[in-house]
């Protein structure tokens, strides 16, 4: 029989690892929260347009949120579910999301507007609440900019 | 024309280190519950299932007996303060015995044990740092499942018992650290080895003082068993140390950093030659060299990332080969440091339960299906039984008959004792293996654990280590009847008794202090059994059960109101249950009666002013016996305050001889009385006669 690892727990148990995705029967959840990524540099300022988001997945259906945040300000939302099959098992699928902002006035969209800052960072979560019943693999985030205003070397006299 | 785009990707590992201009890009502020990869970041697995210990509150310790393909579990009892060893096969739980019973003053935080296995022996050390309260070492027979005192000759007499503060193997040796020998236990820098494949014995002169007297080893791990390239790494606060050499000719301690040591014992972890361990400055590496820094990205100073993840004392660890991850963890927190492509990335783990100790297991496979005899229980016979260890612990043979052709078949015999958990609240202990005989001898004798009163038997059959059907379910009472007895054997107490005087218990109180007496030396009844407790005051005629009822070992003592010092309280014990004693051990304590008056038969010398070095020879009746020290004082009519004072202690004593230091004349007062409580004294006094 393989070798397996065993913990001992508060509770007066001993509870077998990789038997599951909750501990004990308490669910966790991933975090996976990004340094901050400045494309035009400290001083600098960007557009932000789109979203491309790589995953790889398992042959179970999970579900994770992906916030992005500019200038610690949470511009964009998206919950991705993956529907897992036999089929899909190992692939890798590319997502493209809009950063777009809509402009409402009475009620109305009257435009579109990328957001515009310095930093952009991602923050990664399981859906909260149900437990994932697979592995799941993220693997990249990238981010469609354009340059606003390049870093301005300081002026110092 | 194409937009400029930015990449983001995850697997870098943790960096709260570096500052935002320099940090890598994909590395993480926060990252928790993954498993990493190169340029990825997945969900960890979880230990979703698992198996009840079946006693206590905390699994302390695992260490896995490849041999047998089972895991010594140890578990502790936070109420009682038991610690006991339980055999797991990766299914069931199986009670092996109790290694230790902490003082109360360990109450309060989590034991720690170290647990080493050689040559079908397991030992195991209570890594207690107060040597005073630090438990014997135990040794387990793995085959036959029987705990013993880990007794070595260390002073040329005869085996004594050992306490040492840890146990380790490396290469065939068993290494043992904290304990000098018997004359002089408390020797915390000593490591001592065994004799190379014999880790039942030491040789009192094979040992090595590691670093300054009365530093610590605080614990140790075999980094290499590699022939000549051996290492062992052992740890003190803030200092490492190198066990080098292969054998007795050729170890030798040696110095290899001298400025970062271990942290606790437990969070140390060696993976492919390198040493991995929890310092006083967060998590270094050695090779066998000075421990380098690994902390940098977790920033240890800073903010902690949540409020769990404060280090303490029972931070401990593990290598996960699946994932390849080392993981320090402390509560329900855990650093974890990925290793898989060969980059040291970190993140962090929150565990829905709070982990205490984590070990691996390879569960035996099994012989498949197997023809057996059948075995049918005879009539049991059991000793007297007593409740000490050792030479008081009963035991019991069981014989049977077989039906069927014998081959390698052997019979275990399981046990199961009546435990009185709660006042007139049955409950049945588990069933716990006694012994085992070969099928074909027909008897099997075996000791039964001391604390049973009355307790049920059952035999199965076993074949290569496999039960036949029928006999697999873990709780015997499944198994049929046939293979099933009972034996109903009274327990009795060899004695208790009153150890201490009335002493003040509150202000309107007062109680007498009780022990276990015996038998032996070591005695105390079963933290499992409970006792009926009863007082009388009219000399044994009547008697009422005391308030506290129904009482749990360990003994605590009376408490009285004052008025029932002036009496003389009888006590007894006995143990509950449907066999229980129908001698109870009894005791009395004395009253608290009022000495007599105390009258100045002479003064030395007799003429002049009382100066210094006058002698006073008050006589006073004291009764036949008296509960307490008596106190007689002396002073000058007129004074405020009591010049000279004596205490009689407990016993009988009619007179004293005061000596005065002091100056002056007049007439002098003494006075007798009891002394045991700050708010009610007996004062019985009277004045005496003296001279001017």
């Amino acid at each position: 029989m393989p070798t397996s690892l065993y913990f001992g727990t508060r509770t007066a148990k001993v509870l077998k690892h990789r038997s599951g995705f909750s501990d004990d029967g308490v669910v966790y959840n991933l975090l996976a929260h990004s340094e901050r990524v400045a494309p035009a540099g400290p001083g600098g300022e960007c557009a932000f347009f789109l979203a491309y988001i790589t995953t790889r997945h398992y042959d179970q259906s999970v579900a994770f949120t992906l916030a992005f945040l500019l200038d610690g300000v949470q511009i964009a939302t998206t919950t991705i579910s993956l529907t897992g099959s036999a089929t899909t098992l190992g692939n890798r699928q590319t997502r493209e999301m809009s950063l777009l902002q809509a402009y409402s006035r009475s009620a109305i969209e009257r435009l579109r507007f990328a957001p515009r800052g310095t930093w952009i960072e991602v923050v990664v979560t399981t859906a909260y609440g149900s437990p994932p019943t697979a592995l799941q693999l993220l693997e990249d985030v990238s981010i469609e900019y354009e340059v606003v205003r390049e870093t301005q070397t300081a002026d110092v006299r | 024309m194409p937009r400029d785009k930015v990449s983001i990707p995850f697997g870098g590992g943790l960096d709260r280190f570096s500052g935002t201009t320099v940090a890598v890009n994909g590395t993480e502020l926060d990252l928790r519950n993954v498993s990493l990869g190169p340029g990825r970041v997945e969900l960890r697995v979880g230990p979703a299932t698992g198996v009840v210990a079946g006693f206590g509150t905390d699994v302390i310790a695992l260490h896995e007996l490849r041999k047998t393909g089972t895991q010594a579990v140890v578990v502790y009892d936070a109420p009682t303060r038991v610690v006991k060893l339980i055999l797991f096969d990766g299914t069931t739980m199986s009670n092996v015995g109790t290694l230790w019973t902490l003082d109360v003053s360990l109450a309060g935080h989590l034991p720690r044990v170290s647990v080493a296995d050689l040559y079908d022996h397991l030992f195991l050390a209570h890594e207690e740092q107060d040597y005073a309260h630090r438990g014997r070492t135990k040794v387990i027979d793995v085959s036959a499942s029987s705990i013993a005192d880990f007794k070595v000759n260390l002073d040329r007499t005869a085996p004594a018992e050992t306490y040492f503060r840890g146990v380790d193997r490396h290469l065939n040796y068993l290494l043992g650290w904290g304990f000098g020998n018997q004359a002089d236990g408390n020797r915390p820098e000593i490591l001592r080895i065994g004799m190379p494949g014999d880790p039942l014995s030491m040789t009192p002169e094979h040992y090595f003082i590691v670093g300054a007297r009365g530093d610590p080893i605080i614990g140790g791990q075999t980094i290499s068993a590699d022939g000549e390239r051996a290492l062992y790494a052992i740890g003190k606060a803030d200092q490492l140390y190198r066990l080098v050499g292969y054998d007795r000719q050729t170890f030798g301690v040696l110095p290899a950093d001298m400025r970062y040591g271990f942290r606790t014992s437990r969070a140390l972890v060696v993976v492919n030659g390198t040493l991995y361990a929890w310092t006083v400055q967060g998590p270094r590496s050695s090779t066998g060299g000075p421990l380098a820094d690994m902390s940098l990205p977790l920033d240890l100073n800073g903010p902690l990332p949540d409020p769990s993840a404060a280090i303490t004392d029972d931070l401990f660890a593990w290598y996960d080969p699946d994932d390849q991850e080392v993981v320090f963890c402390t509560g329900a927190w855990g650093f974890v440091l990925h290793l898989k492509d060969g980059q040291k990335r970190w993140s962090y783990r929150q565990y829905g339960r709070v982990l205490n100790a984590a070990g691996s297991l390879t569960p035996a496979t099994g012989t498949g299906s197997l023809s057996f005899v059948t075995a049918t229980i005879g009539s049991p016979s059991s000793s007297a039984p007593g409740y000490g260890p050792g030479a008081d612990q009963p035991t019991v043979t069981v014989p049977w008959t077989l039906s069927g052709s014998v081959t390698t078949e052997q019979v275990e015999l399981y046990g199961r004792s009546e435990v009185f958990g709660r006042p007139g609240h049955v409950v049945l202990s588990q069933w716990v293996k006694l012994g085992t005989a070969l099928a074909s001898s027909l008897t099997v004798t075996a000791k039964v654990p001391y604390y049973l009163t009355s307790f049920d038997l059952a035999i199965r059959v076993v074949k290569n280590g496999t039960p036949g059907a029928g006999f697999t379910d873990t709780f015997a009472d499944n198994w049929p009847a046939f293979a099933r007895a009972t034996v109903v054997s009274a327990g009795t107490i060899a004695s208790f008794g009153i150890t201490g005087l009335w002493e003040r218990r509150t202000p309107t109180n007062h109680g007498q202090p009780f022990a276990y007496l015996g038998p032996g030396s070591s005695g105390a009844p079963h933290p499992e059994l409970s006792y009926t407790y009863e007082q009388s005051i009219d000399g044994g005629s009547t008697w009422q059960q005391h308030a506290d009822g129904t009482y749990f070992a360990p003994l605590g003592g009376s408490q009285h109101a004052n008025t029932d010092r002036l009496l003389d309280v009888q006590y007894r014990l006995k143990v509950n249950g449907p066999s229980a004693s129908t001698s109870p051990s009894s005791a009395t304590s004395h009253a608290v009666l009022a000495p007599g008056v105390p009258v100045i038969t002479s003064i030395s010398p007799d003429t002049g002013e009382l100066l210094a070095g006058r002698h006073l020879h008050p006589v006073f009746v004291t009764p036949g016996t008296h509960g307490g020290p008596i106190e007689v004082r002396a002073r000058h009519l007129t004074d405020g305050s009591w010049s000279v004072s004596y205490t009689v202690p407990a016993g009988e004593v009619d007179a004293v001889v005061l000596t005065d230091n002091t100056s002056g004349s007049g007439d002098i007062f003494v006075e007798a009385f009891t002394h045991i409580d700050d708010d009610v004294s007996s004062v019985v006094s009277q004045t005496g006669t003296g001279l001017g």
